[in-house]
């Protein structure tokens, strides 16, 4: 099962400290939630998480290998950090399909049941670029999941989504979480990240403030 | 390969590359055109005259836009290098902007995918330079026999040009080669744009840097007198003010793929994706 330990990372951009000393260890299986108002470092810890930047001092080590020495990007790893990105001339397949490719881990059954799975009509012609906000969230999600990686990292990932769409989220991460993937996903709706979540950590101004279990009802 | 396969058809086949063409092939067409009358007035004039012997003068290698040195023909290679730049250049700027580039960086090693975008780049901007040339010979060729020009009649090439030899005795080699050359540095001059989106903010600055480059080379080639040196005048296959050399085109498209290249990679390795 996938380990991912964070120890005394720090980043400094221009001058300024986004991330102070974080110290976490997360293992896969689990859905960790990160809470904080808007600057607090949620975004930038998932994007140090990622391989997308690169820490000013510390390390995150995932399994046995450590980001930036053994590997520039964790070996499997799903993202959805800020605003989902595409080809605006190709429908969410097409999209999924170009991207699967490059690694050819999954097919098109896959892509379609992703698809489906987050409520996008897989047979939908659409142009990206003529998606809504709800529909380019979910292909966002799609594309984070869909070759059922070892780390997934969901940057908000209910913003602007119905409520079916927000069922649908949970129930993906529950299925990624019984195949033992490691979830973070940073949320605004305290609620939901609750729901979401196994445990929560508080960030504030780069730096890990707060750290709670949450008590799952149906699991009792 | 197949992160290749998926770059190269993003870089040939986008919108983008179909206004570049559009605007390559809407330049050499009214010259084409025009050409084409010429043609006809001219082998109206032999008939009528009688002058069967004068009919061998002309040529298609003579005669295509390539060889031409109007007003049209030096608008397309002065802006060459915006025409090049326009269809796949912007593409890395815009997957960087919009975080398109973390799909990829997630899923395939970023120093392969780095040079993968170079290689994608460089040739679409030779096929965006190159295919508005192939079409004029192309077109060119539907009216004008394809026979080894006359010296007497197209004496805009002389001893002292390169590849003169060439000319008048292999004139669709010469003609290649230069679609070649150009091919070349269109492919340069998309690249170096794109390693200028890795430090340049603005789209624009992206868009009109190998542009730029070019015309201050050119200015700075006029004021000295050195115009062979000029990328505007040896680019053209007429090789409008001066004699090209081969050594100075092989010269400066190293240089040029030497800045490119190592600009792009080092940009692409030092900066973060946010």
């Amino acid at each position: 099962m996938v380990q991912i330990e964070i120890t005394n990372l720090s980043k400094k951009i221009k001058g300024v400290t986004v991330l102070n000393n974080i110290n976490l260890t997360l293992t896969g299986g689990k859905c960790y939630g990160l809470e904080g108002k808007n600057g607090s470092g949620k975004t930038m810890l998932m994007r140090a998480i990622s391989g997308l930047i690169k820490p000013s001092k510390g390390t995150v080590k995932i399994n046995d290998g450590i980001l930036g020495k053994d590997f520039s990007f964790p070996p499997s790893i799903g993202v959805l950090i800020e605003n989902p990105a595409f080809i605006d001339e190709y429908s969410a397949f097409k999209n999924l399909k170009i991207l699967a490719s490059i690694n050819n881990k999954i097919g098109d059954d896959e892509i379609i049941k992703v698809l489906s799975e987050v409520g996008l009509d897989p047979k939908d012609k659409k142009k990206y670029k003529k998606f809504s906000l709800g529909m380019k969230q979910k292909l966002g999600i799609a594309n984070a999941v869909m070759e059922k990686p070892d780390v997934v990292l969901l940057d908000e990932p209910i913003n602007a989504i119905d409520s079916g769409g927000v069922e649908s989220v949970r129930k993906i991460i529950n299925q990624l979480k019984s195949e033992g993937s490691v979830i973070i996903v940073a949320c605004h709706d305290k609620e939901e990240l609750e729901l979401l979540s196994d445990e929560i950590y508080t960030i504030f101004e780069g730096e890990i403030v707060g750290h709670r279990i949450v008590e799952k009802e149906n699991e009792n | 390969m197949n992160l290749f396969k998926i770059e190269l058809k993003r870089a040939i086949f986008n919108k983008n590359m179909l206004i570049a063409l559009i605007i390559g092939i809407a330049i050499v067409l009214p010259h084409t055109i025009e050409n084409f009358f010429n043609e006809i007035q001219y082998n109206n004039y032999i008939a009528q005259s009688g002058l069967t012997d004068g009919a061998d003068l002309t040529s298609l290698y003579g005669r295509w836009f390539g060889m031409s040195q109007d007003f049209l023909c030096i608008m397309f290679y002065y802006i060459l290098p915006l025409i090049a730049v326009y269809p796949a250049a912007m593409s890395y700027y815009k997957d960087r902007k919009t975080g398109y580039v973390k799909n990829l960086y997630t899923r395939f090693s970023k120093n392969k995918y780095l040079i993968i975008k170079y290689i994608t780049t460089f040739i679409s901007g030779g096929v965006v330079i190159a295919v508005p040339s192939i079409t004029a010979l192309a077109l060119t060729s539907l009216y004008a026999p394809a026979r080894i020009p006359d010296s007497l009649v197209m004496n805009s090439i002389i001893e002292k040009n390169m590849w003169s030899e060439l000319f008048f005795t292999h004139p669709l080699l010469y003609t290649l080669g230069y679609i070649l050359i150009d091919f070349i540095f269109g492919g340069l001059f998309a690249c170096f744009a794109m390693s200028v989106s890795e430090f340049v903010k603005h789209k624009f600055s992206v868009f009109i840097s190998s542009f730029l480059v070019v015309a201050a080379l050119s200015f700075v080639c006029v004021q000295l007198n050195l115009d062979y040196l000029n990328p505007q005048n040896f680019l053209s296959p007429a090789q409008f003010t001066a004699a090209a050399n081969g050594y100075v085109i092989l010269a400066e498209a190293l240089i040029l793929f030497a800045a490119s290249f190592s600009l792009f990679q080092l940009g692409g390795r030092i900066n973060e994706t946010y």
